[in-house]
């Protein structure tokens, strides 16, 4: 078994999704290059290639879980569930920093005013990292249970 | 590639579950029922890893030779 602790078929669906998303980017990035050039305006600027990004990073997260390759077999080990427990922690953390920062000390926000709303990119984020813990958890029940 | 279902009788005759035999050779139970159903060729390493847990030899549970072969004496 390799070091990512992926099993040999997981590993080959990762490359090969890999490939296919970096491929896709490649080319959905030329093509928008190609649209602005004739002046073809689908997003502004950064958050065209930003939307690709997304895109490309999206479809290889999902045809990765789809495919089981998102988890690596022994996920019942304590190591596995002690970084669940950080992991939650964290974003339990992160959120009662948001509800402070929102509810108690609203002020405190006047500090980033660059047009970037972070309480909601910080919602965001914990919102993501608390859907990963949950995904994560499912397909290692899905793994874990009988036939 | 067909089902293998050689994989599924030994496996049931040794009464190990799919996870069972998942563990016993490190890999995921979706990678074992892909290897039963025919969508995963798996690799030589792999192959030998149950052969071993099961007891049984490569040609037992691997070999997909003609129906000839299959019938062959011995």
């Amino acid at each position: 078994m390799s070091r990512t602790n992926l099993d040999e078929r997981q590993l080959q669906q990762r490359h090969k999704a890999g490939n296919q998303a970096f491929l896709l980017m490649a080319f959905l990035l030329l093509a928008d290059m190609a649209l602005q050039n004739y002046g073809m305006k689908w997003l502004e600027y950064p958050l065209s290639n930003y939307a690709i990004f997304m895109l490309g990073v999206g479809s290889y997260l999902v045809r990765l879980i789809w495919s089981g390759a998102y988890v690596g077999p022994g996920g019942a080990q304590g190591g596995a569930k002690g970084k669940n427990v950080l992991g939650a922690l964290l974003a339990i953390v992160v959120a009662a920093c948001i509800l402070i920062v929102t509810f108690v000390n609203p002020t405190a926000q006047s500090a980033a005013n660059s047009g970037a709303n972070g309480k909601v990119i910080l919602i965001i984020s914990v919102t993501a990292g608390l859907v990963i813990l949950s995904t994560v958890y499912l397909i290692r029940r899905r793994n874990n249970r009988a036939e | 590639m067909g089902k293998n279902l050689r994989l599924k009788a030994s496996r049931a005759a040794k009464d190990m579950s799919q996870k069972q035999l998942a563990d016993a050779v490190g890999v995921t139970r979706q990678t074992i029922i892909a290897i039963e159903n025919g969508d995963y060729n798996p690799t030589l390493r792999l192959c030998i890893d149950i052969c071993v847990t099961l007891g049984k030899t490569l040609d037992q549970l691997f070999w997909e030779g003609t129906k000839d072969e299959q019938n062959e004496p011995g």
